[in-house]
């Protein structure tokens, strides 16, 4: 998903972006994904389950911030599309940001710091 | 002994200048400042660029040319280090210009890789960043804000840390010459030739079209 965000924004960048082509499938990419999240941590599969996870053990412990954070995220993604929709450069890169932000909310508290580190090896 | 004027005043303002924009770089970062990031960062590439440059056609101890020494003068120098009575360079000792080397070169490191640093939530991203994947950049990020940084602050201790030799036991002020321009000793040395102006605003104003190239990503 963040590919898809990032090549929005690599788009956007240039003075005459392809909406059709670049934008448009990877912005369906993040509306279709985006409601997956609050489905990934299931009830039971915290730490106790036991398998190797980068989700820390806030998410099962503070389930209803994550989900507050996992649905404002789809809200920001679904916007994403609606102003896709005008082709507007400015308007576009500041939703890019705030999408981008919805997810950082929950990046920085309920993902550990190891996730980067060891996808790397 | 009288005051000898050792280094330009483009020169001076140009090291100030990377010193704070360094700071704020630091700064901006370590407290998410990301949008602030980026401006102290085209700064201290301007910076750099113009030093390069002056590096070429500027003042006399300002050039390269001027300073860089082979290995075995600078193994010489080296030797000379524990003495305490050394007369001072005109500009840079044949150590020191190592040190401007690498000191240039890790700074440009950091920044050229800040161009095409992807954020991992891509809320604030390189100018540079579409021409790399997401892949490619987060790890160009991880390269820009760990292993090269940490490059460039030992570095700069090191720096730190021969001037304090120089103060504490060759009795030479570097930090007092490098604000002032000039340093006690006697005039058979010379002094520096003094580039002129015009040729420093022709490098201001190339550099500042290069830099401003970059921050659109070269899309024009």
């Amino acid at each position: 998903m963040a590919s898809a965000l990032k090549q929005i924004d690599d788009e956007l960048k240039k003075r005459s972006p392809d909406w059709e082509n670049l934008i448009q499938p990877n912005v369906l990419i993040l509306q279709e994904r985006s409601p997956f999240l609050l489905k990934w941590f299931p009830k039971g599969s915290g730490p106790e389950a036991g398998a190797k996870t980068y989700a820390l053990p806030a998410i099962w412990q503070k389930g209803d911030d994550f989900a507050k954070h996992g649905r404002t995220m789809m809200a920001e993604a679904v916007k994403l599309s609606q102003v896709a929709a005008k082709k507007d450069n400015g308007e576009l890169k500041a939703q890019v940001i705030a999408l981008g932000k919805s997810c950082k909310a929950c990046h920085e508290d309920y993902r550990s710091p190891d996730y980067e580190k060891d996808a790397e090896q | 002994m009288s005051l000898l004027r050792i280094w330009d005043s483009p020169t001076r303002a140009m090291h100030w200048l990377l010193v704070i924009s360094i700071a704020v770089c630091w700064w901006t970062a370590e407290n998410g400042e990301l949008e602030y990031h980026a401006y102290s960062g085209y700064v201290a590439l301007w910076v750099i660029l113009l030093r390069l440059y002056w590096g070429f056609v500027g003042s006399s101890t300002a050039k390269f040319v001027n300073f860089l020494r082979g290995p075995r003068t600078v193994f010489n120098y080296a030797l000379t280090l524990h003495k305490r009575d050394t007369a001072p360079a005109l500009g840079h000792n044949a150590l020191g210009a190592i040190s401007v080397l690498v000191l240039l070169a890790s700074v440009l490191a950091v920044v050229v890789t800040g161009l095409f640093a992807v954020d991992f939530d891509v809320i604030y991203s390189g100018p540079l960043s579409s021409y790399v994947d997401y892949r490619q950049g987060r790890r160009i990020a991880r390269l820009h804000g760990g292993t090269l940084f940490d490059v460039l602050l030992v570095i700069i201790t090191l720096h730190l840390l021969a001037v304090s030799f120089y103060f504490a036991w060759k009795r030479q002020n570097l930090v007092g010459a490098m604000i002032t321009g000039k340093r006690k000793g006697d005039a058979d040395g010379g002094e520096v030739q003094v580039a002129p102006v015009w040729r420093l605003l022709l490098g201001a104003v190339f550099v500042s079209v290069i830099v401003w190239a970059v921050t659109t990503g070269f899309y024009f």
